[in-house]
């Protein structure tokens, strides 16, 4: 399977061979690919505990909306609009990772791994400059309109 | 011949459940990609005082936002639920471990979208 990059093996038993995925120095000497694959994850973990945080305000909205604005109004501060900026990053890693996994899944006989590895490259740069731009947003408009 | 390989890669080999789960990921994950691209543009572009309870309830006048929050969120749930499951099954549980993980993201997931479903109906009824 092409996904032989994206989900490298790793020998040992139970316990240890789980968690030697978050092994720095053993990751970090295994190239991009295992780096994709544990940004990949990590991202994931990151967007998950996000949609319950999500679902959890629009249960406020839902159901007490004087406390939906009291967490509107304390997320808008520019404090947590980093946070917003971070979360944009996540989500554009994550997903243009994906996609290109699902790419190399559909055609890992056509696509090196030398392909993958700059399809990898692009997909930090772009994941960077989508931050920039999510950034100049934010900082601008956002703040100009909760502030106004 | 391209398209053959493709086809060879999505039959199942030796895991029904994982296959399946392996191919359902990959679906939900593109399905994601423009379903929330255009949430975000919604929310952040195309509305004012995006985060305000008043903006937000009004989106909710217009019954495709409905329909379509409810797509998003079913595709996020399982997408989410599935690649926890994944990671989890990299610490090797036990068989019987392994089957309480998907009992428990199972069960997770279908709570989790019935109250995303219970959440947008609610504010649905918000809209005057």
């Amino acid at each position: 399977m092409s996904i032989t990059e994206e989900t490298p093996e790793i020998t040992g038993s139970g316990r240890s061979k789980a968690l030697s995925w978050i092994s720095p120095k053993k990751n970090f000497d295994s190239g991009e690919g295992m780096i994709a694959w544990i940004f990949h994850r990590l991202s994931g973990v990151i967007l998950t505990f996000y949609l319950f945080m999500h679902l959890t305000f629009l249960s406020f909205l839902a159901f007490n909306e004087e406390i939906y604005e009291n967490l509107i109004t304390t997320t808008t501060e520019p404090f947590f609009l980093l946070f917003d900026i971070a979360l944009v990053g996540v989500i554009i890693y994550h997903g243009l990772n994906g996609f290109r996994v699902v790419l190399g899944d559909l055609s890992n006989k056509f696509i090196s791994l030398k392909s993958q590895k700059i399809q990898w490259y692009i997909v930090m740069v772009l994941t960077i400059i989508g931050v920039a731009i999510a950034a100049y947003f934010i900082f601008t408009i956002e703040i100009y309109v909760h502030t106004e | 011949m391209a398209s053959e390989a493709v086809i060879e890669r999505f039959k199942p080999k030796d895991s029904a459940d994982g296959s399946l789960n392996w191919f359902l990921q990959r679906i939900s994950g593109v399905m994601i990609l423009p379903l929330l691209g255009i949430h975000l543009i919604i929310i952040h572009f195309l509305t004012e005082n995006q985060a305000s309870a008043d903006e937000t309830i009004k989106r909710f006048e217009d019954l495709w936002y409905v329909i379509f929050d409810f797509l998003l969120i079913s595709s996020l749930t399982y997408h989410a639920l599935n690649g926890i499951g994944t990671i989890l099954y990299d610490f090797n549980p036990s068989k019987k471990n392994e089957v309480r993980i998907r009992y428990g993201l199972t069960i997770l997931g279908v709570i989790t979208v019935v109250w995303g479903v219970i959440i947008l109906l609610v504010i649905q009824g918000k809209v005057d």
